[in-house]
């Protein structure tokens, strides 16, 4: 048998065709057929065995937050993350405007009367305020709903809690 | 000159103070908690990416519950200066959040995933929206209470704030 048909006959056989004379005639390629159906058939099962296994959960996220789509994906719950957003957004400016000192309302400097010329005169702090002036600052208005904006602290730490722990973004 | 006009000043004054402050101490504790606490940084930067919604909805939980604490410490005056180590606090938990969060604006720009530059890009994009008036007040607002409630997510979240929508740095726009 010479080398030359052995390499056809094994390129045959690599080729998924058999050249069943040759291999009839010569052990080594009757070897090498076997030791290739043996290569086959484990490659195959190990295909159905990964085919059919659940991915490593750490693995899965991975691949998924590296490939999934931001637009496509939950396209029903983004109107919902836009609301409560929106609404939490909201509550932070509420809040801020309801707390803010009644005197920083400060008509003076945007009332029409208030003379620009004075403007200069105001007496903008030079430096960082000394830790005494805390005792003249202005208050916090007493009449604030703090019961209303503690409700809703409340409810949005533990809506926030929720969220973190469950699957909303 | 009336009391209405200096207290004015004072808040006005304390106001640019209270913004700017922060958002210029974010640049240099954003650098400092990146480098000497990375898993904590890549974890609240993964829970500001991943779980936005929960951030802003946690954060704006945060900032209330620090104005009341404020409010009425504030009107208690032997107390201003416990209202002040809140605030402080506040601003802290406020810190790493935003830091986290120009990390994440800086990738997203960048479309890469390492670098200094990311987090200086980031922050200047954040820092920058932050303080145009005209922006104000919803972007900033928004800005605060998501990165007040980045690190509330970090901490609490089951899956360290990973999402399974969660976009990879460069596949969208910034947002």
């Amino acid at each position: 048998m010479t080398d030359r048909t052995c390499d056809a006959a094994r390129k045959a056989l690599l080729g998924g065709r058999r050249d069943e004379a040759h291999l009839a005639a010569c052990v080594a390629c009757t070897r090498f057929a076997a030791a290739l159906s043996a290569t086959d058939s484990a490659l195959a099962r190990d295909g159905r065995e990964a085919a059919s296994a659940p991915l490593p959960p750490d693995l899965r996220a991975r691949i998924l937050r590296r490939s999934g789509s931001p637009d496509a994906a939950r396209p029903r719950g983004r109107l919902l993350e836009f609301a409560l957003r929106a609404a939490a957004v909201a509550a932070v400016l509420v809040a801020g405007w309801t707390a803010v000192p009644a005197s920083l309302e400060a008509a003076e400097i945007a009332a029409p009367e208030f003379p620009i010329d004075a403007l200069g005169a105001l007496p903008v702090p030079v430096g960082l305020p000394r830790f005494e002036s805390l005792a003249e600052a202005p208050d916090v208005p007493d009449d604030a709903p703090w019961t209303g904006i503690s409700l809703a602290a409340g409810a949005l730490l533990v809506a926030g809690f929720a969220f973190a722990r469950g699957g909303l973004r | 000159m009336s009391d209405g006009g200096g207290e004015a000043a004072f808040l006005l004054a304390g106001g640019l103070l209270f913004v700017s402050v922060p958002l210029l101490l974010a640049m240099p504790a954003a650098l400092l908690v990146h480098s000497r606490r990375r898993p904590w940084f890549d974890r609240v930067a993964r829970a500001a990416d991943g779980r936005r919604t929960a951030c802003v909805v946690a954060g704006a939980g945060v900032v209330l519950a620090s104005v009341v604490v404020f409010g009425v410490l504030w009107n208690a005056r032997p107390l201003r200066e416990i209202a002040l180590a809140w605030a402080a606090a506040a601003i802290a938990t406020f810190l790493v959040g935003f830091s986290a969060g120009a990390w994440n604006q800086g990738r997203r720009m960048l479309r890469r995933e390492e670098g200094v530059s990311c987090l200086v890009l980031g922050w200047l994009a954040r820092a920058g929206a932050a303080a145009v008036p005209f922006l104000w007040p919803a972007v900033a607002a928004y800005l605060v209470s998501a990165a007040c409630g980045a690190p509330f997510v970090a901490l609490f979240s089951r899956d360290g704030g990973n999402s399974t929508t969660e976009p990879s740095p460069g596949s969208s726009p910034a947002r």
